[in-house]
């Protein structure tokens, strides 16, 4: 366990010496989230609802799930993965008695940790800004529920990004596979929009799929708009493709190093 | 060499070609969805909107399609390996920018086309040709802003030694360009107009197109263009006076 920690407190001080990376990528996810918040202002000055939305809530359907979407970030793992596979840097964990999926997963901690605490400061801050547009909810349950999906997104998008990032063992590069999932990520999560304001075909293809749980699914459940039970139900499925995800990662892992040819030795 | 890659990585860049089109037709969808519920936005119709999200789309592929280069410069900087590029008896600007064109922008430019069109169909615009004259005059002059703004990128690269950083909130900062600027405040809207100008690049274009650009506007685009493009130069033989080679 030792050395796992030592994993993420050197990542956290490798974090620090990129600072202004952090801040750069973190005023990308700014301008993300206030064009939502301009773009439904605009919309809501001709009309006071939207799909069953008011202002309100769409506010706090941006703000929420923004908050739930930082929280579950996972940051550049599948070139880090590429990087050690394409230029041979694996067999370094290879011959160390260190398990590299572990590795990967203290690694994701040690980045998150850093980058989650200034993505957290920031949301607050809008958050602060917003509040008087923003519903607050003291249900407990809904709250257990909200955090223990948060918790299974996190390893979901984590798993996700190593799965892409061994693709490296078959491909010169994955940044293509990558860029194409997190758009999808994004879009089939309901990150820019409700997904109930498209054609219904959009939510249910989304609803098979792991990302709606990190985005819209939550931030449904925050708003109340649809049940405990129902949540309960996201959750399980939730955790379905969490199972999923760890098996096919680890199966993956064992074809991947069976076709390593160690680049560099 | 360029095309060779793409040849040799078909599924790498059918992959990055796939996320594009997604990208595209989701917020496509999504302003057609909007429209099922408002007949205007800031006061435009869903035709004149879709010209703005169009115009924004067109000006970033060009610029995606002409600059990829310039991702891999801090690479480049970080293996030592740009020492070569400076030394060289070639302008180390052009070949930063220009050094990776990305063909499947210029294919995605195909469907990109054929829906301005269609809106131009829409919009009534083919019976006002100045107007599209206008357009292509000020799509160049996005073009040229655009530049700038990659030079900036690739001289801040070249100085700080850290990644591409700023063009990444110039592509951020496009996603602003995607509705009409009137949405925005005005303090927001002098922001995007002078110190980060995506509303010169995109709303300018199309505003011209819609037969609406004041000359107070179309004053400001020429000026911006002009200060951008000899300020970005400028940088970019500051940031090589600050160069330290990473190898040496």
């Amino acid at each position: 366990m030792k050395k796992y920690l030592a994993v993420i407190k050197t990542e956290w001080q490798r974090q620090m010496t990129y600072r202004i990376n952090q801040f750069t990528f973190r005023i990308g996810n700014v301008f993300d989230i206030l064009m939502q918040i301009i773009v439904w202002t605009a919309i809501f000055q001709s009309t006071s609802s939207v799909k069953g939305y008011n202002y309100r809530e769409i506010m706090t359907y941006i703000i929420i799930g923004w908050l739930l979407t930082f929280l579950m970030t996972n940051f550049g793992f599948e070139s880090i993965i590429s990087r050690h596979v394409q230029k041979g840097e694996l067999s370094n964990f290879l011959s160390k008695p260190i398990d590299y999926v572990n590795y990967l997963i203290f690694l994701s901690i040690g980045r998150s940790s850093f980058s989650l605490s200034v993505a957290f400061l920031m949301n607050m801050m809008l958050l602060l800004i917003f509040r008087k547009n923003f519903i607050f909810s003291a249900d407990i349950f809904m709250w257990f529920i909200l955090v223990t999906m948060v918790l299974a997104g996190y390893f979901v998008k984590l798993f996700l990004s190593i799965l892409v990032g061994f693709i490296s063992f078959w491909t010169v590069d994955n940044e293509g596979m990558f860029y194409s999932i997190k758009t999808l990520e994004r879009f089939l999560g309901g990150v820019y929009f409700p997904l109930n304001i498209l054609p219904a075909i959009f939510l249910k293809i989304s609803l098979v799929l792991p990302f709606v749980y990190t985005f819209y699914f939550p931030a449904q459940l925050y708003l109340g708009k649809i049940s405990v039970l129902q949540g309960l139900l996201g959750l399980g499925t939730e955790i379905a493709w969490l199972a999923v995800l760890y098996f096919a990662m680890r199966i993956v892992w064992k074809l991947g190093i069976r076709k390593f040819e160690s680049v560099g030795i | 060499m360029a095309a060779a890659s793409y040849m040799s990585n078909r599924i790498e860049y059918g992959s990055y070609f796939f996320g594009k089109v997604v990208r595209f037709a989701f917020l496509l969808v999504a302003i057609l969805a909007i429209f099922n519920h408002v007949k205007t936005m800031a006061g435009y119709s869903k035709y004149q909107v879709i010209a703005f999200f169009l115009t924004a789309f067109l000006v970033d592929t060009i610029g995606q399609a002409l600059f990829r280069g310039i991702y891999l410069v801090r690479e480049d900087i970080r293996k030592g390996n740009f020492d070569y590029v400076v030394s060289k008896p070639l302008n180390s600007l052009a070949y930063s920018l220009f050094r990776l064109p990305d063909f499947l922008d210029v294919i995605f430019l195909v469907p990109l086309l054929t829906l301005v069109i269609y809106t131009f169909v829409k919009l009534g615009i083919f019976s006002n040709p100045a107007n599209i004259l206008l357009y292509l005059v000020f799509i160049l002059i996005s073009t040229i802003i655009l530049v700038a703004l990659h030079i900036v990128s690739v001289s801040l690269t070249v100085w700080t030694m850290e990644s591409e950083s700023f063009i990444w909130i110039y592509r951020n900062a496009m996603f602003l360009g995607l509705f009409p600027p009137e949405i925005f405040s005005n303090p927001v809207q002098l922001i995007f107009t002078f110190a980060m100008p995506i509303i010169i690049i995109v709303a300018v274009p199309a505003k011209a197109l819609l037969g609406i650009l004041t000359p107070g506007m179309a004053l400001a685009a020429l000026a911006v263009a002009f200060v951008f493009f000899f300020g970005s130069l400028l940088l970019w033989k500051i940031s090589l006076k600050h160069y330290s080679s990473a190898s040496s």
